[in-house]
């Protein structure tokens, strides 16, 4: 029940700037080792699924770093859901759900039913109930004999799905994946994406693969950390298609 | 060096994670100041028949000791040089016996079972204003990857050889290794980081 009460008067700490779009960056610098990462990069986002495409090393995982708190920007103001990251950096995650490109990075327990049952504990649920609950969401899935297997012994597109579980069981209001299809066959790869249609929450994708991203109300170019092209799906790959095949 | 969990039912698994942590410590406390190497071999015994007890597949578990051969090998030359050759039989013995009952503890609990035994246990220090999770998920999760860093050796070593390195100069790997295990330690630290950090969002 106490759960219940935290959980109830989080969503209503999420309803008081509900209002707000997702993502509102104006001008952010993000810098390391003195490089120039993000060079003054201004986006407000709120669109259902945006893609963020670019060159390797044009600035697209800082950018996702900085939404869900795991970096945070050297100047310039960003906003997600209205909650400033620069000052509330600690509570991001709790309404950004971010799945990384290797999920063996991302599963920090030995079987799938303690790594789901852990983001639960985390917004403050008991081991038992998380359990209880992990269950439950595992035969939701039709995937209950998973709960006692090792992650280690899953595929990569098993291990790819339970991260997203992991993630969505917490209840983000937006997530961010960081070019996750990369270790994912071509079949495994679609079964994702279908799946990730069907969720609710608002997706921020960074891929190469760019006919997963035909259907995306908004696509945005980054390259050397600046913004090269923003608009529709059809508009922003074609051109980013152009420019791989001839230059700038 | 210890193994992961095994799913199972056996009666050690039954067994709560607490019950199982208090019973090491206190083993551990009594094994320490003895002497006698014929009731050292007698635990040991007694220790390999709970491994038997898990069935096949739990006596194989038992064979987490031996890549530690050259330390062995290391303490018997030691105490045999000081003239004491028993005295480094039974420190052997011991570290055996410490190491497959530690190894019988991970692989029949549950990491999140440990947390949870390991944060009850360590209730004393909230007395002093200190909060428990943090301090028994590190240990939770050093416990976890501890054969994930065996493994990433494994993979070093392999990279090693299928480009012809030399056994002898195997050392040179030292470097890479620990490189890996940093970088290990970034992607463990991120992961959880997004999802709350060791506090979570209570």
């Amino acid at each position: 029940m106490r759960w219940f009460r935290q959980e109830k008067s989080r969503r209503s700490a999420l309803s008081a700037v509900s209002g707000a779009p997702a993502i509102d960056m104006r001008n952010v610098v993000y810098k390391r080792a003195g490089k120039v990462i993000l060079d003054g990069l201004s986006l407000q986002l709120d669109e259902r699924r945006v893609g963020i495409i670019g060159d390797n090393g044009s600035g697209k995982s800082t950018f996702a770093r900085l939404l869900n708190g795991l970096l945070s920007p050297d100047s310039g103001t960003l906003k997600v859901f209205g909650i400033d990251a620069t000052q509330h950096t600690a509570s991001l995650p709790q309404f950004v759900g971010f799945l990384f490109q290797n999920p063996d990075h991302q599963i920090l327990f030995p079987t799938v039913l303690e790594e789901l049952a852990f983001g639960l504990t985390q917004l403050g649920l008991k081991q038992g109930d998380a359990e209880r609950l992990a269950r439950e969401y595992l035969r939701a899935q039709c995937r209950i004999e998973w709960a006692d297997r090792p992650s280690q012994s899953l595929s990569e597109g098993e291990k790819q799905r339970l991260c997203l579980w992991s993630v969505l069981l917490m209840k983000p209001r937006l997530l961010v994946l960081d070019e996750s299809f990369a270790s994912l066959d071509l079949r495994s790869r679609y079964d994702f994406m279908a799946e990730l249609n069907r969720q609710q929450q608002q997706l921020l994708m960074i891929t190469h693969e760019l006919d997963l991203l035909e259907n995306f109300e908004r696509i945005v170019w980054l390259h050397k950390g600046s913004v090269k092209a923003d608009g529709d799906a059809k508009t922003v790959i074609s051109a980013y298609k152009q420019y791989a095949r001839n230059g700038l | 060096m210890i193994s992961l969990y095994r799913p199972a039912s056996s009666w050690l698994h039954n067994h709560r994670a607490g019950h199982k942590l208090l019973a090491l410590c206190f083993v551990s406390i009594f094994i320490f100041p003895l002497t006698s190497l014929a009731l050292l071999l007698s635990l040991l015994m007694l220790c390999a028949s709970m491994y038997l007890s898990l069935g096949k597949d739990g006596l194989a578990e038992m064979r987490v000791v031996v890549p530690l051969w050259p330390w062995f090998l290391m303490m018997l030359a030691f105490h045999w040089y000081s003239g004491e050759p028993v005295a480094g039989l039974v420190a052997v013995v011991k570290m055996v016996l410490m190491i497959l009952l530690a190894n019988l503890l991970t692989l029949s609990t549950r990491q999140s079972d440990l947390l949870s035994a390991l944060q009850q246990g360590l209730t004393p220090i909230t007395w002093l204003g200190f909060s428990t999770r943090p301090l028994a998920l590190s240990v939770s999760l050093m416990i976890r990857y501890i054969p994930v860093l065996v493994l990433l050796l494994g993979q070093h070593r392999q990279a090693w050889r299928a480009r012809g390195g030399a056994e002898r100069r195997k050392w040179l790997l030292v470097v890479p290794a620990l490189i890996g295990a940093l970088r290990l330690a970034d992607h463990v630290g991120e992961s959880l980081t997004a999802r709350g950090g060791v506090s979570g969002f209570r």
